[in-house]
């Protein structure tokens, strides 16, 4: 799915809703309205479904394949998101430009569930901004049929032996990564000379690559379109866990990413009642644990983890093990380098 | 007063115009002669003067003919010269025979047929094309099936899945106006050829493709400019190094952020299509034929 | 005389009608043949299968001697002027003209002299550069024309060649046409619907109907001695007549009409025996009515009465209606001005329908309309 397609129709119910939700203002008696900004495959639809059953809330869901895209549309200023769902580095971002709310702490009830090693990170120390919805980690899915030996380096997505089989994440600091990590250096590096350095390793390894995907890696995958993919956990481990052993996931042994993904309230969300209703929702340990086992990625409801069918809590590409762990590190906010990394990224994805 | 009932008359029009095209087309301008801030957005001028005088505000052209730009640029208008040729190739038989061969009362069903993919979003027929080509796609089981090829043919996220989406997308578009101009046709032309000693391909040359240039021509524009500016196709069925002028825009809007960048892009884009526009709108007045876009 | 096109038992269907059946024609060289016929008759596929432009489903056509039947259109010696002259639009009147030489053997080098040639010839000179949608309406035939002669055709088709123009127009392109067809010394087959056209153009007219040839002669015979009631009525002859052969002698017959007249006609048709019930036909100019009976002896003279008087300025056109309420209609020139000879006949008023015998047209089989 390459949902910014889909999200140009979506886009213009909701601005159709936001005219709706402005008479709702002046008529209470109108049906409430939640305005879901995520990325693909993040809400269980059953989940959403109960939602609205129990609130009478109506939503629409609108969603999204990269984190530059979150800051691109909040910027636009059009759209009038309720609820938002970044990255941690984009976080940072969101909060330094102003574009989310502080949340009233006392409005939230269930704040105790969530695990402690997912909060007062870095990207918002105080979680003044935002509260932790799933994490995991990025890494490598391949096809064991066609690969000689288990993968457990970067290094497979350089490799000519899989030239036209490879699969990168169409995200310009994950891509960055796989090379900074490679070389030993940390996901969060900023010296232009060494970015520069990196961009033209992605645009030899171009001749390599066969497509960049955000949304569907998995399923391209599974499809037999590309035997190596770089990818995160959630969907990989739902394509793992179905293939019979014909797939696998892996961290690579010189350390990947690990990512918390967190629930915002955008400024320009104008159903800010609703919005509390629904953190209050996912909150709940029971909601928390349904939305793991219809998505595959870890939850930071530490509360939820009883209720997350077995199989999913035991699966190492879901639920690490420490020490895979350990090796990860955040991807944080890197202010003004962040317009070399956008540049530098449109020079690789441009590169013929 | 007459006048003044003129203007009132006009007001509509221009309004509507100047809401959707000119207000745009100046906003998109201004955007483009501006710097991105750090996080999108664009950066502030503190010196207008100085920003005007040391050209900075050209820069977002400037860079848009960096070579690896220009070269998108080129392959681009190289992938959309090719669609267009594929599609006069292709379409031209098919709409001579819908317009002279077909049977009268299958005419109907067969034009019907041409414009049926309309009734299904794009997107959705783009998407069709995946599945068809994708390495364990119905294209390549076929083809391992029958024993034609001994392992799959990598097609999608290929220039060629690229072109074959552009060609069947934009293909309708070719065939129509062609039909509507061999319909017209005057059939006693051809017969007034074959009397003079004109074969069948020398009576085409020389009777049939000069008097359906107009039709030629129309369907070359509206084939051409959206080619020029695709990025659905090319974004769904290309691969890591098929990117077009189209996505490289809506790239740097939905994911790099440079919106003057991008706007810069789009102007120059739109510049293209107007010179194009024009040509063909000289074209058709020097022909004498009503200008049909 | 040599033959230019022979035309041979061609029938053509198109699915299961005979536009054409089993015609059968003669055309000489050098001559102007007119087929003649309502629209529906076949005259203009029957043009085209001699053109090469539709192929006869049986049958043989040749054109100067040679069996073209299944020969493309321009490979035969016979080019077309079509009705709406299918000038080609994009291209001026020169080029137009040239069109066809590129297919004529010889190089391009005797073109242009060719195209001068033609264009001389049709009248006009210092027109090469314009286009079509320029010209007059006969400036358009006559490109026509010209594209078509330049090929030096020994056969040039012209289907309904003054249809197109306007009416003042067609009378003086008539003598035109003529005149190109005496220059030229070719054969021209033309198809038309207009009688006067048909008479007043060629030297045989083929009349047709339903695919068929009902006719063939020179204008005065097919006008004067229609072989059938529909040649008869095609060409304007309305009051028709039956009678039974009372007798034949010495080359006169005696025909009876109902109302027990007797008339004498000379030369009767051969196979004419007493007692055969025939039809026979008078054209309108040859009939008069009078209110007296006229005092000749031989006249032919049938009581009416006067229904109707259309004056028509030239003449005056006479309904009447004979002793058994049958219809017909006598036209009389108005040699004198009625303004000072008024005519004593008024509608409802008993009157005399007469004519000369030899004015007497019998008409053969196939009057069945």
């Amino acid at each position: 799915m390459k949902p910014w397609i889909l999200s140009a129709p979506l886009g213009l119910l909701l601005l159709a809703g936001c005219g709706a939700g402005e008479k709702a203002a002046e008529a209470p008696k109108e049906p409430r309205q939640l305005n879901i900004y995520i990325w693909t495959n993040y809400l269980p639809q059953d989940v959403l479904a109960d939602f609205e059953k129990r609130t009478g809330i109506k939503t629409r869901v609108d969603t999204y394949d990269s984190n530059e895209t979150i800051l691109a549309k909040l910027q636009s200023g059009v759209a009038d998101y309720d609820i938002a769902v970044p990255s941690d580095y984009m976080l940072k971002a969101l909060i330094s430009e102003n574009l989310v709310r502080e949340l009233d702490r006392s409005r939230l009830q269930g704040f105790e569930n969530l695990d402690p090693r997912f909060l007062n990170q870095k990207f918002d120390p105080e979680n003044r901004h935002s509260i932790p919805y799933v994490w995991g980690t990025a890494g490598i899915g391949y096809d064991t049929t066609k690969v000689a030996a288990p993968i457990d380096s970067w290094g497979a997505l350089f490799d000519p032996r899989y030239k036209g089989r490879i699969l990168m994440l169409d995200d310009a600091r994950e891509a960055f990564g796989t090379v900074l990590k490679l070389q030993g250096k940390s996901l969060n590096e900023t010296d232009p000379a060494v970015l520069r350095q990196v961009a033209e390793v992605l645009k030899k390894q171009k001749a390599l690559v066969r497509t960049y995907n955000s949304s569907d890696f998995a399923n391209l995958l599974t499809a037999g379109d590309v035997d190596v993919a770089h990818g995160w956990n959630g969907e990989m481990a739902e394509a793992v866990a179905s293939s019979k052993g014909k797939l696998a996931y892996v961290v690579p042994k010189e350390g990947g990413t690990l990512w918390i993904d967190s629930v915002v309230l955008p400024t320009s969300g104008r159903n800010t009642d609703a919005a509390y209703e629904f953190l209050r929702f996912v909150l709940e340990p029971e909601i928390a644990a349904r939305i793991v086992n219809g998505i595959h990625y870890a939850g930071a409801n530490r509360a939820a983890l009883p209720k997350i069918d077995e199989a999913i809590r035991n699966d190492p590409a879901i639920y690490p093990p420490q020490e895979v762990l350990d090796r990860c590190e955040l991807l944080e906010d890197l202010g003004p380098t962040t317009e070399l990394i956008d540049e530098l990224w449109t020079e690789i994805k441009a590169a013929s | 007063m007459r006048r003044r009932g003129t203007w009132l008359l006009l007001l509509p029009t221009w309004l509507v115009l100047g809401m959707f095209f000119l207000v745009p087309l100046v906003l998109t301008l201004v955007l483009s002669l501006r710097q991105r801030g750090v996080y999108g957005g664009v950066a502030p001028i503190p010196d207008l003067g100085a920003y005007v005088t040391s050209g900075s505000f050209l820069g977002n052209y400037a860079r848009s003919f960096a070579g690896i730009y220009a070269g998108i640029g080129w392959r681009s208008l190289w992938m959309a010269v090719l669609t267009t040729a594929l599609t006069l190739a292709i379409g031209y038989p098919v709409a001579y025979a819908l317009a002279l061969r077909a049977p009268r009362r299958w005419k109907d069903l067969l034009l019907g047929l041409v414009v049926v993919p309309f009734w299904t979003s794009f997107l959705i027929r783009t998407y069709a094309w995946m599945f068809l080509l994708r390495t364990e796609g119905l294209v390549n089981r076929l083809l391992l099936g029958t024993g034609a090829v001994d392992r799959p043919l990598e097609i999608l996220y290929t220039e060629l899945a690229v072109m074959i989406g552009l060609v069947y997308g934009e293909l309708p578009f070719m065939i129509l106006p062609l039909y509507a101009s061999l319909e017209k046709l005057d059939r006693t032309l051809l017969e007034a050829a074959a009397d003079l000693g004109a074969g069948r391909v020398s009576s085409f040359w020389r009777v049939t493709v000069p008097l359906t240039a107009p039709g030629i021509a129309a369907g070359i524009v509206l084939v051409f400019i959206p080619s020029l500016g695709q990025f659905v196709v090319s974004d769904l069925l290309g691969g890591a190094r098929s990117m077009l002028l189209g996505n490289l825009i809506q790239n740097q809007f939905a994911v790099a952020r440079n919106q003057p960048f991008g706007a810069a892009l789009a102007f120059e884009l739109m510049a293209a299509v107007l010179l194009l526009l024009l040509a063909y709108a000289f074209y058709m007045k020097r022909k004498g034929e009503e200008v049909l876009l | 005389m040599p033959l230019s096109v022979e035309i041979r038992r061609v029938t053509k269907r198109f699915s299961d009608v005979a536009a054409v059946n089993e015609v059968s024609l003669d055309i000489r060289r050098g001559e102007l043949f007119a087929l003649l016929g309502p629209s529906g008759c076949g005259k203009t596929t029957l043009l085209r299968m001699v053109g090469g432009l539709e192929t006869p489903s049986a049958g043989t056509i040749h054109i100067e001697g040679i069996d073209v039947t299944e020969v493309p259109p321009h490979l035969r010696p016979a080019h077309m002027v079509f009705q709406q002259y299918a000038l080609f639009p994009h291209l001026t009147v020169a080029d137009n003209v040239a069109f066809g030489l590129r297919y004529k053997n010889g190089g391009r080098a005797g073109w242009s002299t060719k195209v001068k040639e033609a264009l001389d010839l049709v009248r006009l000179a210092g027109m090469e550069k314009r286009l079509p949608h320029q010209l007059s309406g006969g400036q358009r035939q006559r490109v026509a024309l010209a594209r078509a002669l330049v090929l030096e055709p020994k056969v040039l088709l012209l289907d309904e060649p003054l249809a197109a123009l306007d009416p003042q127009l067609r009378e003086e392109v008539q003598v035109e046409l003529k005149h190109l067809q005496r220059t030229l010394g070719i054969s021209f087959l033309f198809v038309t619907h207009d009688r006067e056209e048909a008479l007043g153009m060629s030297d045989r007219v083929a009349v047709m109907r339903h695919g068929r040839v009902e006719q063939v002669g020179t204008p005065a015979e097919i006008f004067e001695r229609p072989a059938t009631r529909f040649t008869a009525e095609f060409l304007g002859a309305t009051s028709f007549f039956t009678a039974e052969v009372a007798s034949l002698v010495d080359g006169v017959a005696t025909l009876r009409l109902p109302a027990g007249l007797d008339l004498q006609v000379p030369r009767p048709d051969a196979s004419l025996r007493p007692g055969d019930r025939i039809d026979f036909v008078v054209r309108p100019e040859k009939l008069r009515v009078r209110v007296e009976r006229p005092a000749e002896a031989e006249m032919a003279v049938v009581p009416v009465t006067v229904e109707e008087s259309i004056y028509q300025g030239m003449g005056t056109t006479w309904i009447v209606r004979g002793p058994a309420g049958e219809r017909f209609v006598a036209w009389e020139q108005n040699a004198a001005s009625v303004l000072d000879e008024p005519s004593a006949l008024r509608p409802g008023g008993a009157a005399f329908l007469c004519w000369h015998p030899r004015h007497t047209v019998v008409l053969g089989g196939g009057g069945d309309a």
